[in-house]
């Protein structure tokens, strides 16, 4: 039986042949477990564990430190102590009330415009002198009317003080009409009695008249009423019977423009009229001012800018969150809102065919 | 090579184990160290400063009710979130999340998942609502119980494997923890007249807030949030 007998050809079959095949196939698995292997390898394997290990250590170290320095120090704070019950609560401390609140109080007068239109006033008087020999004796009478085309001035606050207690902020507020002008016409009317009527005759001029507005400084005095509304707090403004008064000092020209309406009269009807103080008279007229009084709803209520919301449809979750907020509870400490909530599953809503 | 291949993954349970200690000691110091701060400071440090407060079981209710969940992950692999646990410890508001996971491609054998996690990163989103997210620490899968062979360990590792590299995804998943308050993006003062002599513009100032501090405590979870107000200014002209 002859022997197989392996030649050179039959080698290189062994090697690139069949031999070939097996090396490739198990270049492939090994490449593949390599593949799988970077793949699926865990996060962690990159990981040198030793020195993991010292740093849990250490941080189990520092944890057990402060959990020993916190075991006497578990007290909580005074704020917390005094919360009432309810499954949502939230703190406004009474810093952060009278914060925002002083922004409010003082924005509700900031920059302030008062204008008041039309307004007319006047004097009706008899002007007696002192006419030498003849003794005393009515020279006239005059009237004074002022018609106030216009007149404006603006409001500024200073900080204003608060003080808590009970539902309510009591408030202590400084205003300064920090001035404005006005204008308007000024009508005289003199009629000339007895022997004045010969010198001065009888007397109607109207004379434009403008002035400026007296800075002045107000105390508003009120409160805040706090109360519970939509699941936040409502903060109602009282300041009963607050008035203002814009009192106008007329500006020297005009003053001087009244002088020579008098003075063209001759200096006899001067001397008459002087004696019925009639400058002192408009300065009086227009000085007492005019009273602005401000509305109760001048003062806007306003909500605190954080409060539960009563209804909470998460539409991704098929989830309802409904709060039913409770009495609200004021401590010196802090305006506290609280509230008990309901958590639902909402039904997925069926799609019409 | 099944040796290796054992000793392997011993070493990787370990590193897993450690990295979980890691993370869960960080939040737990951390959580300390706010505790510490509260306890020398006070609660309230600053005047712009308001405190939310909210009991575990309400937070529990709202995780609750969110669930089931399933979410298929890569690796054709799909995971189910079925109950959720709420702790708190070491001022850390700890979530224990369990669930299944199963290849798709053999659905009737499933492993058990448990996720440990904790209350992380409370933030206002874009309809000015609060609300906190669950950060995963940890997925550990185990054979469920009663079904001895449903998954050997070769297959269990690769699947837990795949369910640590899906960990961000699953974490996306789960749902977000939103608080029922309102917050304002604005403190406005309305307008007033003119009116007799009163003429008032309104007023707007824009709020800006941020959660400065987060305390799981005594059966609630604290926050404390920062409000800062810009300056009281005229209301901008809306689109005519």
């Amino acid at each position: 039986m002859p022997k197989r007998v392996l030649t050179k050809r039959g080698v290189r079959r062994s090697i690139f042949g069949l031999g070939s095949a097996a090396l490739l196939a198990g270049l492939g698995v090994a490449a593949t477990i390599g593949w799988l292997n970077w793949r699926y390898q865990p996060p962690t394997a990159a990981m040198n564990v030793a020195e993991m290990r010292a740093e849990v250590d250490s941080l189990r170290e520092q944890r057990d430190s402060l959990q020993t320095r916190l075991v006497d120090a578990q007290n909580q704070s005074d704020l917390l102590d005094r919360r009432p019950s309810g499954d949502v609560l939230i703190a406004l401390p009474t810093a952060f009330v009278s914060s925002i609140m002083t922004d409010v109080i003082t924005g509700w007068f900031h920059e302030v415009d008062l204008r008041l239109r039309n307004l007319h006033v006047g004097k009706d008087g008899t002007v007696k002198a002192r006419l030498g020999v003849l003794g005393r004796r009515t020279v006239g009478d005059y009237a004074v009317r002022i018609h106030i085309v216009e007149v404006t001035g603006r409001l500024e606050p200073d900080p204003p003080q608060l003080t808590f207690g009970g539902d309510s902020i009591g408030i202590v507020l400084p205003v300064r009409l920090v001035g404005g002008e006005g204008h308007g016409e000024l009508t005289f009317d003199w009629d000339s009695r007895g022997l004045a009527r010969a010198v001065c005759g009888d007397l109607t001029a109207e004379r434009p008249i403008a002035g400026t507005v007296m800075p002045q400084r107000y105390i508003a005095r009120g409160r805040l009423q706090l109360s519970a509304s939509e699941g936040g707090v409502l903060a109602d403004p009282e300041f009963p019977g607050l008035a203002m008064r814009l009192r106008i000092r007329p500006s020297p020209a005009s003053l001087r423009a009244l002088e020579s309406l008098l003075e063209s009269k001759g200096p006899l009807c001067d001397i008459a009229t002087s004696k019925g103080n009639v400058e002192t008279k408009v300065l009086d007229l227009v000085g007492r001012g005019f009273l602005v009084k401000i509305p109760q709803k001048f003062f806007r209520p306003l909500r605190l800018p954080i409060s539960v919301q009563e209804e909470l449809p998460m539409l991704d979750r098929q989830v309802s969150l409904t709060a039913t907020p409770d009495t609200l509870v004021i401590t010196k400490q802090a305006v506290w809102i609280s509230a008990n909530v309901a958590v639902r599953r909402v039904p997925k809503s069926v799609k019409a065919p | 090579m099944s040796t290796v291949g054992l000793g392997a993954c011993r070493n990787d349970r370990t590193a897993r184990e450690l990295v979980t200690e890691r993370d869960q000691l960080t939040r737990e110091i951390a959580g300390y160290r706010t505790l510490e701060d509260v306890a020398e400071r006070g609660l309230v440090q600053h005047p712009n400063e308001v405190v939310l407060s909210v009991t575990d079981s309400l937070l529990q209710n709202i995780l609750e009710v969110s669930l089931p969940i399933s979410l298929d992950i890569p690796g054709d692999v799909r995971v189910n979130l079925n109950t959720v646990a709420l702790t708190f410890r070491a001022n850390v508001a700890r979530v224990d999340v369990t669930g299944t996971v199963q290849r798709m491609s053999f659905p009737k054998a499933a492993a058990l998942l448990v996720l440990q996690g904790g209350i992380d990163e409370i933030r206002m989103d874009s309809a000015q609502a609060l609300n906190a997210r669950i950060r995963l620490d940890r997925a550990d899968l185990r054979t469920p119980t009663g079904v001895p062979n449903a998954l050997g360990p070769t297959a269990l590792s690769i699947l837990q494997n795949i369910t640590d590299r899906a960990l961000p995804q699953i974490t996306e998943a789960l749902p977000s923890v939103v608080f029922p308050v309102r917050l304002e993006s604005a403190l406005n003062l309305p307008g007033f007249g003119p009116e007799g002599a009163l003429a008032v513009e309104p007023a707007t100032a824009a709020l800006k807030i941020t959660a400065t501090r987060v305390i799981a405590f005594q059966n609630r979870l604290t926050v404390v949030l920062r409000v800062d107000r810009g300056p009281l200014g005229p209301v901008p002209l809306g689109p005519r």
